[in-house]
């Protein structure tokens, strides 16, 4: 799939679904070692509601890691939940992470909550999932918000803390929130397999980071223009259109009337 | 082709990554603000509503970009602008595209933002693209009560920490002298 979308084989619409994002670069980073495709992007995940910190950014490179694309999690309410991804990490030493990635490329949360359903926020919900699922499994949880933009969205990040926090009054709402334009930077200038189609992807959707503006080429050092007005007739009454002497000839044509 | 196709073209792409690059430059901006408690007044719009009439070229290309920030306070506005064509309310020509940048104060709340606030390029024959503030009161009488605003040439921001270190700091700064 990365290929068509590099070679320009889908749809415009197609390139931007989130979906598609979704899988073309987790299918990409799942066929490179885990240390250097998936954990150095995880390690650019940050906590934008807490601390400023990057949990994720310090794994080990022993890290195993086991995808599941697009799982259908049940609530304990009984509602089904389907979160983009998930990835489950086992580490060298025994500890073991879930982590949780909601993606967004030019959309927003899926649901929000209103005042019939205060609680129908997309990521309220599947943070409180994955709390649950974690419990289960026995394994730390970290939920990422993965979006397109180079500012976290604090406004629905901080709308969603607080739908949790009516249900969840004592725990702490702290999505990590991630970037895809951090592909551009882990991966720019990288020897390995899959590291050039990642960041064609990222060239390609224009999810770049801004370095400064680029030199701009030289300018020719006779500037073009029309030689005369269009509708200016030349000595010979021949209309002229351009300005590099080729004889145009008689005009033998007209609009019917 | 004729001999200067090939570098008109290059020419009008270079426009292109020019406005990709302003782009860019807003966003990073919006994004260091943002982690200041400053918000973008719009989710994205970023250029004035141009004139797009054929006989009207001077509109098919905006003069300028720009992002307007609050905070807690409605009455506190921060501005990032970009000029770099043709603005109808500056009166003199632009030799090379700029930042205009500002902090002002409206008269209340209510007063409606518009876009020529994320430039404050009524008076930028005031500055000397020095990043030396300029104090004004009584902007628009209306509708601004006081300003600080400074301007840099766009050319000095290479990248993010210089956008940071001559741009947004020296904005948060300022808005806490207003």
């Amino acid at each position: 799939m990365i290929q068509a979308l590099l070679k320009g084989k889908l749809k415009r619409e197609q390139e931007n679904m989130e979906d598609i994002l979704t899988s073309n670069v987790f299918g990409v980073l799942m066929l490179m070692p885990v240390e250097i495709g998936l954990l150095p992007f995880l390690a650019c995940a940050e906590n934008v509601l807490g601390q400023a910190d990057k949990p994720l950014a310090d794994l080990p490179h022993e890290t195993t890691a086991e995808y599941d694309y697009w799982p259908r999690w049940r609530t304990q309410q009984g509602n089904i939940l389907q979160p983009d991804l998930v990835i489950r990490l086992n580490q060298p030493d025994g500890k073991k992470n879930i982590i949780l990635i909601e993606a967004k490329y030019n959309s927003g949360k899926s649901s929000k909550a209103d005042e019939e359903k205060p609680f129908n926020d997309q990521l309220a919900k599947e943070y409180q999932a994955l709390e649950a699922k974690a419990l289960d499994e026995g394994r730390e949880p970290y939920f990422i918000y993965l979006t397109a933009g180079i500012a976290p969205p604090m406004k629905e990040m901080n709308d969603s803390a607080a739908v949790y926090h009516r249900e969840n009054t004592k725990a702490e709402f702290l999505p990590l929130w991630l970037s895809w334009r951090q592909i551009s930077r882990v991966f720019r200038g990288r020897p390995e397999v899959g590291s050039k189609e990642l960041v064609k992807l990222a060239d390609r959707l224009n999810l770049l980071y801004f370095e400064g503006f680029k030199t701009f080429p030289e300018l020719p050092t006779e500037l073009w223009h029309f030689n005369k007005s269009p509708s200016t007739k030349t000595e010979d009454g021949v209309r002229k259109f351009f300005n590099d002497n080729r004889p145009t000839g008689q005009i033998n044509w007209r609009f019917k009337i | 082709m004729s001999k200067n196709g090939i570098p008109m073209q290059k020419s009008l792409d270079a426009v292109r990554q020019f406005l990709t690059d302003v782009s860019l430059m807003l966003q990073t901006a919006d994004g260091l603000l943002m982690r200041e408690g400053w918000n973008p007044i719009e989710k994205t719009r970023a250029i004035p509503r141009g004139k797009q009439g054929l006989d009207q070229p001077e509109g098919w290309m905006p003069g300028y970009a720009y992002r307007i920030y609050e905070q807690r306070s409605k009455s506190i506005r921060m501005s990032i602008g970009v000029l770099f064509g043709h603005v109808p309310e500056f009166e003199h020509p632009i030799e090379q595209p700029f930042i205009s940048a500002a902090v002002y104060k409206k008269v209340n709340a209510k007063v409606k933002d518009v876009c020529s606030d994320g430039t404050m390029h009524g008076w930028h024959e005031t500055l000397n693209l020095d990043g030396k503030p300029v104090k004004k009161d009584d902007v628009e009488e209306k509708r601004i009560l006081k300003a600080i605003t400074f301007g840099w040439p766009l050319v000095k921001i290479e990248n993010e920490a210089d956008l940071k270190q001559f741009v947004t700091d020296p904005l948060i700064q300022q808005a806490k002298e207003l």
